[in-house]
C-alpha cells in the first residue's frame, strides 16, 4: 500500500527507507537470540519477538527488494531466529514446540541469502542461475510424475526417478507440497472408500457412523467438506498388495466364520480371496487408530452423553458404482446394499487401540451378498462358487453379513 | 482468447535449423555455435521478457477468492481436521512427520539382509522401529517429512479459533493485493499449515490451489489490479497534479518476472495434464471406453442423488449406440486434451485448446461435482491468457460508468487528493480530469 510491489515501482512509492523496519527486525532477532539463551520457557513473549522480527524483515525487503545489503540483513534477522527457536527443539523434551516454525524461518534466510548473491551478480549469471533453478524445479516435479509405483509393475516404480526424489528432491518437493503425481482418475476410476464405524456404549447401546454423511454436505455451498471427508476415507485404501492368500489365514477366516457366534459368515461367493483380504499398510493402520479414537471421543450418547464408549467397529466400505446394464433393472439403484463391500478393520476401545490383533475376520470382507431369484441350486457353503449368471435374474434381497457381524444394522439410524 | 503479441515463436530447433549450415568442420562448428546461441536466445525470449503483469494481478484475485472459500470452510470443521484430538490426531501425525521412512532401493540386483545388532540397546531400538513400521530402521533413507503446520504448535481451541481468523484476515489482504508480496508469502505458509496439518483430507483442489499460490507469491502479482497498485496510481497522480502537469497515463509496466511467474504456471500446468494424460493409458477403462462411465455413476461424486440424473443415465444405458458414442467420445475427448495441450497450446491451437479445457473443467465441476477443483483449474488455466485480453476484460468491466470531467482546483489539498483517487480508481479510463484554473 505504501511501498511498490516492485521495484519497477520505485518512483511511485511512498516509502522508500526500509531500515528502520529491518533495524527493528534485527534488534527483536537478538533480542528473541539472547531470550532463548538465558531464558527457558517464556514461549509467548518469545513467540512475539519472532513474530515481529520476521515481518519487519519482510517489510524492510518489500520496501526495497533488489538491495543486496537488505537482504543480507533480512537473512541474517531469519537465522538470529532460527538459532533462538534452536535453544528448545535442540531439546528432545521441548523438540515439537516449533520445529516445523524453525524450518520455514530457517528456508526464509536461505531464499533471502541466495537473492542476495543474485541482485549481486551480472544480470547473465542471475538469469542462468535462475535458469538452472526453474530446470531443478520441474525435474523435481517430474520425478513426482514418473517416481509412482505402477500397477503389477515389476520393479513397482522406475528406479532413477525414486533415487532422485528420495535423495535429492524429497525435502524441497515435501515442504513446497508439490510431490503430486497428478495421475488423476488413473489408472482407473474407481469406486469410492467410505468408512462405517458402529460404536457401542456400555449399557449395550450402539450407533452407526458413517463417513461421509450426507449431512457433511451441507456444511458449506460447494460441498468443500464433504469432499474433505472422502479424502479422510480414501486414505484407508491404502493396502499391501495380496497376491495369494496364505492357506492357515484363509482356513482360520473360514473357520471363524462357520463358528461366529451370531451365526455363519461366509467368503462371498463372487469374489476372489485376493480381492476379499486386504491388509492395510502401516500407516494406514495407524491412520485407522486414529480416526477409531476421534469416533470414540466425538461420538457421544444420543441420550446419555456422559456414557463411556466401549468399543468402536470399524469398516472400510467400497461402495461399487452399478454397470450400465444394472441400469436398465428396476430392482437396482445406486443404494443397493450388494454395492457396499465392506472390509473389517479391527474393534478398537476408547483409545484407539485394536482390541484383538489376532481376529481371524480381520482385514477380510464381510460379504453382502445379492439374492437372486434363481432356480435352487446346490450350495456349497464356505467355498467360492461359480453361480449362473445372475445379471438377468431378478434380485429378491441381500444376504446382510455385515448386520450380523456388527451386531446391529447399519441401515437404520445413520449419522 | 488471442495471442500474446509480445511472444515471439518459441521453437528453437526449428529456428537453429534454419540458422545453420555449413559444409567443413569450422562451418559446422560455426553453426553449432550459432544454433546453441538461438537456443539460449530463445529460453531468453520465453522466460525473460518483460510482460504485463494484468493477468497475474487476474489470477491473484481468483487465487485469493478460491484460498478464502477453501478456509472459510475450514472453519466448520477446524477442530475435526486441525485440533489435536482430529480425525489424524497430533500424536499420529507427529508420529508421521518425524519418523515415517522413507526407504532406500536396492542398489543391486540381489541386496544381502543387514546384519542384526550385537548391541542389546540397538536391537530393541530397532525391534521397536519395526514393531511400528514394519521397516528395518537401518535402511531408511530418511525419516520424516519437512513439512510445516502451524497447528502442530498451536492446539488450544482458543488460539486455533484466533490463528484462524488472523490467516483469513491476510488472504482477504492477499486477494485486495495489499502489501503483496508479505500477504502473499503469508498466505502461502498460512494454506500450508492446512495441508500438512490434514494430510488425509486432501484432495486436488489443495494442490492446485497451492500451485497457484507459490507462482503469484514468486510474481509481481500486486503489480495490477491491487490496492499496492491503486495507492501507487494514487500517489503518482497527485504528484503530478500538484505540478499543474495533465494526469499522468497509468499503465502497469512490463515485468520480467511477471513474464516468469506466468511461464511457470503454464509449464507446470502442462506438465499436470501430461502426466495426467499418459497415466490413464495403463488404464483399461481408459482403452476400452468405459472411464467415462465409472466416473458419472459414482454415487459419491456426481450428482446421482438427483432423480433427473439418474433418470438420464436410465435413459442413455437404453440406447447402447448412444452410450458408446458418449463414454468413448468421452475418454477420446480426456485423452486428446490432456496428452495434446502442453504441446498445442504454445501453436495458433492456444485459444481452442483453452475453450476445450475449459469445456472440459466446466464438466468435471458439474458431473463429476468437484466444483472447487474445477475453479481451481480455471483459475490456473488464465494463465494462458493474453495479457490484452485480460486488460480488455478488465477494461470492460468500467464501461458501465458514463465519460464524464471531473474538475479540481490544484490550489485545495482535499480536492487533489480526491482527483487523484478518482483518476487512479479510472482503469477504464472514462473520467477526465481538469484544473479548474486552466480553464479558459
Amino acid at each position: 500500500m505504501i511501498a511498490p510491489a516492485s521495484a519497477a515501482d520505485e518512483d511511485i512509492a511512498l516509502v522508500t527507507n526500509p531500515w528502520p523496519a529491518l533495524l527493528l527486525g534485527l534488534s527483536a532477532g537478538a533480542v528473541a537470540f539472547v531470550l532463548g539463551a538465558v531464558v527457558g520457557a517464556w514461549y509467548l513473549p518469545k513467540v512475539g519477538l519472532f513474530l515481529l522480527a520476521l515481518v519487519s524483515a519482510g517489510v524492510g525487503v518489500w520496501i526495497r527488494p533488489r538491495a543486496p545489503e537488505i537482504l543480507a540483513v533480512a537473512a541474517l534477522t531469519a537465522l538470529l531466529v532460527y538459532w533462538a527457536m534452536d535453544f528448545e527443539t535442540s531439546r528432545p523434551e521441548t523438540a515439537l514446540l516449533w520445529d516445523s516454525a524453525q524450518l520455514v524461518v530457517g528456508v526464509m534466510a536461505a531464499v533471502a541469502a541466495v537473492a542476495c548473491l543474485l541482485v549481486l551478480v551480472p544480470r547473465a549469471a542471475a538469469r542462468a542461475v535462475v535458469s538452472v533453478l526453474v530446470l531443478l524445479h520441474f525435474g523435481g516435479i517430474l520425478t513426482a510424475v514418473f517416481s509412482v509405483p505402477t500397477p503389477g509393475g515389476d520393479p513397482p516404480a522406475a528406479w532413477l526417478p525414486n533415487e532422485l526424489w528420495l535423495r535429492f528432491y524429497r525435502p524441497y518437493l515435501q515442504f513446497v507440497y508439490l510431490n503430486n503425481a497428478y495421475h488423476f482418475y488413473s489408472p482407473e476410476p474407481g469406486p469410492a472408500t467410505l468408512l462405517w464405524a458402529r460404536v457401542e456404549y456400555t449399557d449395550g447401546s450402539s450407533r452407526w457412523i458413517k463417513v461421509p454423511s450426507p449431512a457433511d454436505l451441507d456444511k458449506d455451498p460447494l460441498g468443500q467438506q464433504y469432499y474433505r471427508r472422502l479424502a479422510l476415507t480414501e486414505t484407508l485404501n491404502s493396502t499391501y498388495p495380496t497376491p495369494v492368500v496364505p492357506d492357515a489365514i484363509r482356513h482360520q477366516r473360514v473357520t471363524a466364520g462357520q463358528q461366529f457366534p451370531r451365526g455363519p459368515i461366509p467368503l462371498h461367493p463372487y469374489f476372489s480371496d485376493t480381492i476379499q483380504y486386504k491388509v492395510p499398510t502401516e500407516i494406514a493402520r495407524r491412520t485407522i487408530a486414529s480416526y477409531a479414537r476421534h469416533i470414540a471421543r466425538h461420538s457421544p450418547h444420543p441420550h446419555d452423553p456422559e456414557l463411556p464408549v466401549v468399543g468402536v467397529k470399524m469398516y472400510r466400505v467400497v461402495h461399487n458404482m452399478m454397470r450400465p446394464a444394472e441400469f436398465l433393472r428396476p430392482d437396482v439403484d445406486p443404494l443397493a446394499k450388494f454395492l457396499f463391500v465392506p472390509y473389517y478393520l479391527g474393534e478398537f476401545d476408547a483409545d484407539g487401540n485394536l482390541k484383538d490383533p489376532n481376529d481371524p475376520l480381520l482385514y477380510w470382507m464381510i460379504p453382502i451378498v445379492p439374492r437372486y431369484s434363481l432356480p435352487p441350486t446346490e450350495l456349497r457353503p464356505f467355498q467360492v462358487q461359480v453361480l449362473p449368471d445372475p445379471r438377468k435374474a431378478p434380485i429378491v434381497g441381500a444376504d446382510d453379513y455385515l448386520t450380523r457381524h456388527a451386531g446391529s444394522s447399519p441401515w437404520e439410524g445413520d449419522r | 482468447m488471442t495471442h500474446d503479441p509480445t511472444e515471439r515463436p518459441v521453437n528453437p530447433e526449428k529456428e537453429a535449423v534454419a540458422g545453420g549450415e555449413g559444409g567443413d568442420t569450422a562451418a559446422n562448428g560455426r553453426g553449432f555455435r550459432q544454433r546453441l546461441r538461438e537456443v539460449v536466445q530463445a529460453w531468453n525470449r520465453f522466460w525473460f521478457t518483460p510482460a504485463d503483469p494484468t493477468p497475474l494481478g487476474l489470477i491473484r484475485i481468483c487465487t485469493g477468492l478460491l484460498v478464502l472459500y477453501i478456509h472459510w470452510a475450514y472453519g466448520t470443521d477446524l477442530y475435526e481436521l486441525m485440533g489435536p484430538e482430529a480425525w489424524l490426531d497430533l500424536p499420529t501425525m507427529n508420529l508421521f512427520r518425524t519418523e515415517f521412512p522413507y526407504m532406500k532401493q536396492p542398489s543391486s540386483w540381489e541386496e544381502e539382509p543387514l546384519p542384526e545388532p550385537t548391541d542389546p540397546a540397538e536391537r530393541k531400538e530397532l525391534e521397536e522401529f519395526r514393531a511400528r513400521w514394519n521397516r528395518d530402521k537401518r535402511q531408511a533413507i530418511a525419516l520424516g517429512q519437512t513439512a510445516w503446520s502451524i497447528w502442530f504448535h498451536v492446539t488450544d481451541p482458543g488460539w486455533m479459533l484466533a490463528v484462524h481468523r488472523a490467516f483469513l484476515g491476510i488472504m482477504v489482504l492477499y486477494t485486495l493485493g495489499v502489501a503483496t508480496r508479505i500477504t502473499s508469502v503469508l498466505t502461502w505458509l498460512a494454506a500450508l499449515s492446512y495441508i500438512n496439518r490434514g494430510q488425509t483430507s486432501l484432495f486436488g483442489v489443495d494442490t492446485m490451489m497451492n500451485i497457484a499460490l507459490i507462482y503469484t507469491m514468486i510474481g509481481p502479482s500486486g503489480a495490477a489490479l491491487s490496492v499496492d497498485r491503486l495507492i501507487g496510481r494514487w500517489w503518482q497522480t497527485y504528484r503530478a497534479l500538484r505540478r499543474h502537469e495533465p494526469p499522468p497515463v497509468l499503465r502497469p509496466q512490463p515485468l520480467v518476472s511477471a513474464n516468469f511467474a506466468i511461464r511457470l504456471m503454464q509449464v507446470h500446468f502442462c506438465i499436470i495434464y501430461f502426466a495426467a494424460g499418459i497415466s490413464k493409458l495403463l488404464g483399461n477403462s481408459w482403452w476400452t471406453g468405459t472411464a467415462l462411465w465409472w466416473t458419472l455413476a459414482n454415487y459419491e461424486f456426481a450428482p446421482l442423488r438427483y432423480p433427473f440424473y439418474e433418470e438420464a443415465l436410465r435413459w442413455l444405458c437404453r440406447h447402447r449406440w448412444l452410450w458408446e458414442i458418449t463414454m468413448t467420445g468421452g475418454v477420446l475427448y480426456t485423452l486428446v486434451l490432456e496428452i495434446g495441450f502442453p504441446f498445442l497450446v504454445w501453436t495458433r491451437l492456444r485459444g481452442l485448446m483453452v475453450a476445450a479445457a475449459v469445456l472440459f473443467h466446466t464438466g468435471i465441476a458439474v458431473l463429476m461435482g468437484l466444483k472447487m477443483f474445477g475453479i481451481a483449474m480455471l483459475v490456473l488455466l488464465m494463465s494462458f491468457a493474453s495479457p490484452q485480453t485480460v486488460r480488455q476484460f478488465v477494461r470492460t468491466l468500467g464501461r458501465a460508468v458514463p465519460v464524464r470531467e471531473w474538475e479540481y482546483s490544484a490550489t485545495d489539498r482535499r480536492q487533489l487528493l480526491l482527483a487523484s483517487l478518482v483518476h487512479a480508481c479510472d482503469v477504464s479510463e472514462r473520467i477526465r480530469l481538469r484544473e479548474r484554473s486552466a480553464r479558459p
